[in-house]
């Protein structure tokens, strides 16, 4: 009986513990890794130039122009 | 026993040839119930307004196409899904394999969807790039954007029709013009 309850007992401390692994602790900011992702991409759009907006962005959408314009039909046309 | 399995086996073997020789190779396409053959070209009708709708897309995307290019490329975008769509609801309401044939015939015809409205979609969307590059390099590329002038006009001006080779004809110079230009316009920057 005495055995159950301390296997128990740890096995509760154990889960508890692990469980708790992600959690902040007390004045830890929470993980950032998330809103990292979503706000990381905005940040460029706003200060950096637009990629089209240069001379080496217009000719890489002409590459992409010509290169799809390469590429074979659908549908015997 | 013997003479019966001997004339059984030459009976299968004479039905057999009677059978194939019987049945020509194109029987089963010929053969082909109406429903079948008008949900082919239905398939085929949907493949061009993908495309159609996709053709959309880039030109949306291409921020240096003129405004009267673009103009003319989305009112042909419209035209031809409005073509295609009524086409296809005439191959619906077809009762004739002949009357589905024609549909199909004008489904290639009428519109060259991919020959032709992908090509000026997007060798206008090209051109229009390049003559944008053109002028941010300045003097230095006026050789280059003097040799794109009028190839849009000429690019939209061709007209679809039953004649492929032709049209394919008419598209390659620009094409060709396009390809130079990027490559000349590679080497100003």
């Amino acid at each position: 009986m005495r055995r159950t309850l301390a296997i128990t007992l740890a096995a509760a401390v154990l889960l508890t513990g692990g469980c708790a692994r992600n959690r902040p602790a007390a004045g830890e900011p929470a993980s950032v890794a998330p809103a990292a992702t979503t706000t990381a991409p905005a940040a460029p759009e706003t200060t950096a130039p637009k990629p089209a907006a240069d001379v080496d962005g217009l000719l890489d959408e002409v590459d992409k122009q010509l290169a799809g314009d390469a590429s074979p039909t659908e549908d015997q046309d | 026993m013997k003479k019966l399995i001997r004339a059984a086996m030459v009976a299968t073997a004479a039905f057999s040839v009677m059978v194939v020789a019987g049945t020509p190779a194109h029987a089963d396409a010929k053969a082909r119930p109406l429903t079948v053959v008008k949900k082919v070209v239905t398939d085929r009708i949907d493949k061009r307004l993908a495309a159609l709708q996709k053709f959309g897309t880039t030109l949306g995307r291409a921020e240096k196409v003129q405004a009267a290019h673009r103009a003319t490329l989305t009112s042909l975008i419209n035209d031809q899904t409005a073509g295609l769509k009524a086409l296809r609801t005439k191959v619906g309401g077809e009762t004739t394999a002949a009357a589905v044939k024609a549909d199909a015939k004008s489904m290639v015809d009428d519109f060259r969807v991919f020959i032709l409205t992908g090509p000026k979609v997007r060798l206008t969307a090209a051109i229009d790039t390049e003559l944008a590059v053109a002028t941010k390099l300045g003097d230095k590329a006026d050789p280059a954007a003097d040799k794109l002038a009028g190839q849009v006009d000429k690019l939209l001006a061709i007209e679809p029709g039953p004649d492929a080779g032709a049209i394919k004809d008419q598209v390659k110079p620009v094409r060709e013009a396009a390809r130079a230009a990027r490559t000349e316009l590679k080497a100003l920057k």
